[in-house]
């Protein structure tokens, strides 16, 4: 058993830095120590409502890196750098059969168990995937997001030549970023009320506007939900072109309405993202390779001592890009 | 060979030898010690400078560049002269407006490259003390009443201290229209509204002064070596006589053309430099440590860097003892990409959370 300090957050949604007892790994464990961990719009979800948490007190957090220091099965070598994959499926149920994030019961690190916002954390080794030597810890927290935005992207293979992002969060960034890698010609439209936001998107050479007014702007092949506003699918089945796709990587929790019609008389294609498929190894590789087109994203940097505070102000006015903390 | 050696003792004599701010091995990313760009050029300038690659065997053409940049600083084509970095310029303005007759006056610390090209002219150095990181306009008003240049940065470096328009006009005003005033503003575009220069004006009221500027810093082109200078059209006309034909480089051509087009990357990441600005030193004002209050992207804090070394070391952060620029038991901190400075913040709390050093408003020898 040894300590770590973490972020407590009470089922009465009560945020403090704690200390929490930490087990021995036993084999198919590992003790992880954690550099960084990021801040999803899922924890911030947590934070707000304490859904999908499973044990109480919880320390969120699924996007991290960290150096394995103890490991009994030595499925790693101890001093390896990793990061986790953040799925927890159930692994019986007909969708684990066909990939993790189509479980009918997944839960997610730091929900299921406690995550990376706190020193150290015992990790199931299958979790754990090792970071290339050339790739900094402070850009490999970014791997399960942009995992996530790979798998919205590959649900698209053309993207035509017009790419419409809703919301420039961590998650619209990254899917920016990887459409500029993998077509740089794309031209890329952003809708964000954010002016900081707007910012980073036009610095990476995107048309960013505050409202979309259809006919301002050209349609666009593909739109990308990553806002999740409430009707934002509306608005993205009216600024689709005909024969257009549409991924909804967001998630958003306000019932909309939309005509059917619209959708079989536009002759759309509308997918929903979930996680990420096999992505995360391809998102460090990606990360590796180009990390000046990533360093930007990260824009608010903390020691964990100050999470309670951050967070709170997060709840009200969210960050421009992605937020981590050192523990 | 020994009359040679004598020779070059002679030339060197008193010429300070140049430290550069350094990375700890593999850890380029955490190096706070040379005040660079942290997040890098613009994707366009990289593109840039991929593109220019395959026509480095043409010399550089830079009148398209050179007219762009005029435009954009609001000044006629003939009051701006393209360098190879700034440093250029400073030997140029020693070539053309120092001789061993002639007096030279910096503040006290300055630029090196200020103090070695004025030594190399043989002129005579007039070191005029900072006061509380800021330049004793007064003190060097009096000196310059017989001197050939006074070299003014603001922001400062180390200090990061700036000067008000309305005190640069003050000074000028007072300065013999004979003596030229080098104003190196290599740090201004991190400066906040009211430090704003009116170039354009301040050329016109005052001919004797020479704007210096550089695109190392939040251009962020320090490697491909780009600078320029604004004045009036007959000091430009002199120092580009005095210029080398290709001095600045088809590669920073290409660099500084596509910077300019880079106008969202380059607000982004003086932003982004800005607030970790304001993030260290509320930092520094929770810990106690004395700082001078910069408008440039690094901050001078009385830190011992013996003190906090092998922390720096264990972290793989290198940041610039104040040893190396004149002012021993301070070290300057350059903004760097975010995460750092959290960690840098978190070693300062680790070194410095129970024992404060420094005292709020003691500014000492500065």
């Amino acid at each position: 058993m040894s300590s770590s300090r973490a972020l407590i957050l009470t089922e009465s949604l009560e945020l403090s830095i704690g200390v929490r007892e930490v087990a021995d790994p036993g084999v198919g464990e590992a003790l992880v120590r954690i550099e960084w961990a990021g801040i999803c719009g899922s924890d911030l979800h947590v934070l707000r409502t304490g859904d999908w948490v499973r044990v109480w007190p919880a320390t969120p957090g699924h996007e991290f890196v960290g150096v394995v220091e103890q490991c009994p099965g030595a499925e790693f070598t101890i001093g390896t750098r990793v990061v986790v994959d953040s799925r927890v499926p159930c692994g019986a149920c007909d969708g684990c059969a066909r990939a993790a994030n189509q479980c009918e019961s997944i839960g997610w690190v730091g929900e299921v168990f406690p995550g990376g916002l706190q020193e150290r954390a015992l990790i199931p080794t299958d979790l754990l995937v090792e970071v290339p030597a050339s790739l900094e810890p402070e850009l490999a927290v970014l791997a399960e997001p942009l995992a996530v935005a790979l798998h919205a992207v590959n649900k698209v293979p053309d993207l035509g030549a017009e790419v419409l992002i809703l919301g420039y969060g961590p998650i619209g960034m990254l899917v920016h970023a990887e459409i500029a890698l993998r077509r740089p010609e794309i031209r890329v439209t952003v809708v964000d009320p954010s002016p900081p936001r707007r910012g980073i998107a036009a610095a990476f050479g995107a048309v960013a506007v505050a409202n979309y007014v259809d006919g301002d702007i050209a349609k666009a092949d593909v739109v990308f939900d990553a806002a999740g506003y409430p009707n934002a699918l509306r608005d993205s089945i009216e600024w689709v072109r005909n024969g257009g796709a549409i991924v909804i990587v967001a998630l958003g929790h306000a019932a909309e309405s939309i005509l059917p019609a619209h959708v079989a008389e536009k002759g759309l294609r509308i997918h929903g993202a979930n996680g990420f498929a096999d992505e995360l190894p391809v998102a460090l590789t990606k990360l590796a390779a180009s990390p000046e087109r990533f360093r930007a994203l990260i824009t608010d940097a903390y020691p964990l001592a100050d999470a309670p505070e951050v967070l709170r102000a997060m709840l009200h006015e969210p960050a421009a890009g992605k937020v981590v903390f050192r523990p | 060979m020994s009359g040679l050696s004598e020779k070059l003792a002679a030339r060197l004599a008193g010429v300070p030898a140049y430290v550069p701010g350094s990375a700890l091995p593999g850890a380029l990313s955490r190096k706070l010690s040379s005040n660079e760009a942290a997040l890098g050029p613009s994707p366009q300038i990289v593109a840039a400078l991929q593109a220019a690659a395959g026509a480095v065997n043409r010399y550089p053409e830079e009148a398209e560049l050179h007219d762009r940049l005029a435009h954009r600083v609001g000044v006629a084509p003939e009051q701006l002269l393209l360098t190879n970095g700034s440093d250029e310029l400073c030997s140029l303005v020693s070539a053309l407006f120092l001789g061993p007759e002639d007096k030279s006056v910096l503040g006290d610390p300055s630029y090196a490259i200020d103090v070695k090209v004025s030594l190399f002219a043989g002129s005579q150095l007039v070191r005029v003390p900072l006061i509380s990181g800021a330049h004793d306009l007064p003190g060097m008003a009096a000196a310059a009443v017989d001197a050939a240049v006074v070299w003014l940065p603001t922001p400062h470096n180390p200090t990061g201290v700036s000067i008000r328009p309305a005190e640069l006009r003050e000074f000028l005003a007072t300065v013999p229209s004979s003596c030229l005033v080098v104003v190196d503003e290599a740090y201004a575009g991190y400066a906040d509204a009211e430090y704003v220069i009116d170039v354009a004006g301040l050329i016109s009221e005052f001919p004797n002064v020479l704007i210096q500027r550089t695109f190392s810093k939040d251009w962020a082109i320090a490697g491909v070596r780009l600078g320029y200078g604004i004045g009036s059209s007959e000091v430009i006309d002199a120092l580009r006589r005095a210029r080398a034909p290709f001095s600045v480089s088809g590669l920073a051509v290409a660099a500084g053309m596509a910077a300019l087009d880079s106008t969202a990357w380059h607000r982004m990441t003086v932003d982004r430099a800005r607030e970790g600005r304001e993030l260290l030193q509320a930092e520094l004002d929770r810990l106690g440590i004395d700082y001078l209050p910069s408008q440039a992207n690094f901050v001078f804090a009385r830190i011992s860097h013996p003190q906090i070394a092998s922390r720096l070391i264990s972290a793989g952060i290198s940041v610039r003892p104040g040893e190396n620029l004149g002012m021993p038991g301070w070290v300057r901190i350059t903004i760097g990409w975010a995460p750092i400075m959290a960690e840098l913040r978190s070693l300062l709390r680790a070194e410095f959370s129970t024992s404060a050093v420094g005292t709020k408003g003691n500014q000492g020898e500065l």
